[in-house]
């Protein structure tokens, strides 16, 4: 029997961030690893990935990272075929894709490691078939509340999209202008209007045409995706097909189009409110319940908290023992008063009289009596003594806090140690050195 | 009688007439539950009265087609069977973007190219290349009925396959059917086809006419663009209908070049023919009886042309010609029919892309919560040979008694090759 070799879509997830904005949680491990609801982050993107049976996914790290990442997988069981592909350190999000280039041979989808969301991907390549377009987005649009707990963040940035329909007509981000945002004049003659949204969040979801990677080849000024390679296509729509060098490469990859002389960059927006789309089909399209990037401390917090709400589709590994995800091989024999809804790993003991309030707890701790821990987040291997108050806060993996300590809102590094009786407020606790790794 | 049996005797009066309540509203509650029933047995029967396709008999043998996604169409991101550039296409025919007999012939020729080079072949090309195209087929005609130059094209390019040297090798085949067969029925019958109808149809545009044409055909779009280039004076009167308003396009491609155009929906007809002078009108197939099928409101345009005795002038190339009667094909012209599922709002205040051009927000109920309630958009209509004055192909100006000569002609071209 003969077959067509088909290539649909591949997807590449980029895994190679160092959490430089979440300090000392991605220290000691590698951000993809890092435990959110008790489960690798980049389990997340895989189990997206995997429900929508795609059969090959390409991991893009670096050295350091390759190992951890690696053995993560095996034990895992996730059926389709994933590919590990080291990258040098310190390359933008552009380059990368510059250096796999020979292993991509189809329109690609690039996703970043460190996001949670059960987005309609099948929606957002609808609709990249239908239109043909050189690049196709997904922007969340959040709530009012996220949004004002995201500005509270030191490391929030706006972004502000310009959208015809469903065309980008301008993109940018608050970082790269200070008082004036200034747009060209062909967007006026090739659209008449354009409106200018500042509350929608780029997702980092984007699927790109193949011919991209031989423009990137050309161009190789550009380094990041968001930073320098979308603006400049949105900027060039119009214009880029006339020089001959680009309308070459395109024409390789779009035989089948009748003459196009601009690009397509299209945005596909995913919020809770009914909104129009050009495509006008949205029968099978939900939005997505839970939408959260992890690369600050309190998106970490966030993402740890909507996880344990179980609001979606992604739930933790542990399984749901009335409104708590209980694992298995912790027994709750000291009866300790859990407030809803909290995350308990695997092989944990808990003392006695202690309180647990709407708080995620890693595998193997050892929690002492009378501790009472009020939303927090607390990792792997950490030893914490009697009579603590634990508010809050964050605490990383191997870390020894002893009796009678207080910490609230702090963040504590791992393998750190706390001395008895104790008290912090809205502080970072951090080894200065690196034991592990 | 005693305390006690005073009180035994009132509170079993008491329990008697706590029952006798509870029998009541149990009563009562048993009265509703089979109201309700009726109630649902009712409303049931209404929906198998109207059946749940189809509100009248007189579309139900129709086909139909409305917007679909991947997920409708059962299409995960690990599809192995269908290619993706067919899954591309049946996504692009479905939602209206690829729109005219023209374009989806040349897409479907261009997706047919695409599937016979990536395809791996074990024993037979013949054979194994035949299969995978009628699965491809097979797919894009759920989510569009095709059209009958459509299914010309398919048969020439089946021929092909069939006719291959048996000693060549595969990707001498691949190539072959690819560059000579598809490029060739490209750039010949479809490309040169219009250019030179373009060329014969200005031949009868004079200085001071005024041209009716109706929604959007490429190649009168041609003939008009080059009359205008050879310095003709002429002004257009471009007719539209809805839903699809295609005259639209026409109308901006027209104007950009700076022919003075005039607009009208199909129902101004009767008044605006009066000033007309010719009827340049496209076409999706030419039957070999003589009779067109075109876009819906193409027959009322030339009938009224007709009564007022002005020359009805259709434009097509010899590819859109079909052995079919007209007869035969009210089942077929009229079957492609688009379901509308976006032509009423939902809530919100927008209106989707094809109303809000207008420039007007009607205020309509929501297509979801009435049931009984279906749009239907028909696609395509017969003009008979009557009000067809001449017809315009690559081969010259014939009277449309001549189609079935070509068609033989044709099909001698088909054999032969």
């Amino acid at each position: 029997m003969s077959r067509v070799i088909n290539q649909q879509f591949q997807v590449v997830i980029l895994a190679g961030g160092h959490g430089s904005k979440m300090n000392p949680l991605a220290k000691d491990i590698a951000k993809p690893l890092l435990r959110v609801g008790n489960r690798p982050l980049i389990s997340y993107v895989l189990e997206m990935m995997q429900k929508a049976q795609f059969d090959e996914v390409i991991i893009v790290t670096h050295s350091q990272m390759v190992s951890q990442i690696q053995s993560y997988l095996e034990t895992s069981d996730i059926k389709s075929n994933t590919r590990i592909i080291t990258v040098k350190e310190d390359l933008g999000t552009a380059d990368v894709l510059r250096s796999i280039r020979e292993q991509i041979r189809s329109d690609f989808i690039v996703i970043s490691s460190d996001l949670i969301t059960d987005a309609p991907l099948h929606h957002v390549a609808d609709i990249h078939r239908v239109f043909d377009s050189t690049v196709t987005l997904l922007l969340h649009q959040e709530e009012k509340e996220t949004l004002t707990q995201m500005q509270k963040d030191k490391f929030y940035y706006q972004d502000y999209i310009g959208l015809n329909e469903d065309n980008i007509c301008f993109f940018g981000s608050s970082i790269d202008f200070e008082k004036r945002i200034k747009t060209k004049p062909w967007i006026l003659n090739k659209y008449g209007e354009f409106s200018l949204h500042r509350n929608l969040t780029d997702s980092h979801i984007y699927i790109f045409s193949r011919w991209i990677l031989d423009l990137l080849s050309i161009k190789k000024e550009i380094s990041s995706i968001k930073g320098d390679l979308i603006p400049y296509l949105v900027s060039k729509q119009a214009t880029l097909l006339q020089k001959e060098k680009y309308s070459k490469i395109f024409k390789r990859f779009h035989k089948q189009a009748p003459v196009q002389k601009s690009i397509n960059c299209i945005a596909v927006i995913d919020s809770k409110e009914p909104h129009i789309s050009k495509f006008n089909n949205y029968e099978n399209v939900k939005s997505s319940n839970i939408f959260i990037r992890v690369n600050t401390v309190s998106s970490y917090k966030r993402a740890n908290f909507e996880i344990a709400k179980a609001t979606s589709e992604l739930l933790p590994f542990e399984k749901k023992v009335s409104d708590d995800f209980v694992d298995a091989t912790t027994n709750l024999v000291n009866d300790p008063f859990l407030t809803s809804p909290c995350i308990i790993g695997q092989c944990v003991s808990i003392g006695a009289k202690s309180v647990l309030m709407k708080s995620i707890i890693g595998p193997h701790c050892k929690i002492g009596e009378n501790v009472k821990i009020q939303n927090s987040i607390i990792m792997d291997h950490v030893t914490i003594g009697n009579d603590c108050v634990i508010n809050d806060s964050v605490i990383c993996s191997n870390s020894l806090i002893q009796n009678n300590c207080e910490l609230v809102s702090c963040v504590v590094g791992s393998t750190y140690s706390i001395e008895e009786n104790s008290s912090y407020k809205n502080k970072l606790l951090k080894n200065m050195f690196n034991f592990s790794k | 009688m005693t305390k006690k049996e005073r009180r035994t005797y009132y509170q079993s009066k008491k329990k008697e007439r706590e029952q006798n309540e509870e029998s009541k509203i149990s009563q009562k509650q048993k009265k509703k539950q089979t109201k309700q029933k009726n109630k649902l047995e009712i409303n049931q029967n209404k929906n198998v009265r109207w059946s749940s396709t189809d509100l009248f008999s007189i579309t139900s043998h129709l086909r139909k087609y409305h917007s679909q996604n991947s997920i409708s169409m059962g299409i995960s991101f690990g599809e192995q069977k269908i290619h993706s550039s067919v899954i591309k296409l049946g996504l692009k025919f479905s939602s209206g973007i690829v729109k005219g007999t023209t374009n989806r012939s040349i897409c479907l020729l261009n997706v047919f190219r695409d599937v016979i080079n990536d395809m791996k072949i074990e024993n037979i090309f013949r054979d194994e290349a035949i299969t995978q195209l009628n699965k491809q087929i097979a797919f894009l005609e759920k989510y569009r009925p095709f059209s009958e130059p459509m299914y010309n094209v398919i048969k020439i390019v089946k021929n092909s396959i069939l006719k291959i040297d048996p000693n060549l090798t595969y990707l001498e085949a691949k190539k072959h059917i690819c560059e000579t067969v598809i490029d060739n029925f490209i750039q010949s019958k479809i490309i040169d086809a219009e250019n030179e109808i373009s060329e014969l149809g200005t031949q009868k545009i004079k200085n001071g006419d005024v041209i009716l044409t109706y929604a959007k055909s490429r190649v009168i779009e041609m003939i008009l663009k080059r009359a205008h280039k050879n310095n003709i004076k002429f002004r257009v009167l471009v007719v539209d209908s809805r839903p699809l308003n295609e005259g639209r396009e026409l109308l901006r491609t027209l104007d950009k070049k700076g022919i003075s155009c005039t607009y009208c929906y199909l129902n101004a007809l009767s008044y605006m023919m009066k000033e007309v002078t010719k009827v340049y009108l496209g076409a999706a197939t030419l039957l070999s009886n003589g009779a067109i099928v075109s876009r819906i409101g193409t027959s009322i345009v030339a009938m009224m042309a007709r009564q007022f005795n002005i020359p009805v002038i259709i434009c097509a190339p010899t590819f859109k010609f079909s052995e079919k009667k007209s007869t035969q094909v009210t089942q077929i012209s009229s079957s492609a029919v688009m379901i509308q599922k976006s032509v009423l709002s939902i809530n919100s205040c927008f209106l989707p892309n094809n109303n809000s051009t207008d420039g007007f927000h009607y205020p309509v109920p929501t297509y979801r919560d009435d049931q009984n309630l279906q749009i239907f958009s028909l696609l395509y209509d017969v003009t008979p040979i009557d009000y067809v004055s001449i017809v315009v192909t690559e081969f010259g100006l014939l009277p449309p008694t001549s189609v079935p000569v070509i068609i033989r002609e044709f099909k001698k071209e088909l054999t032969s090759n």
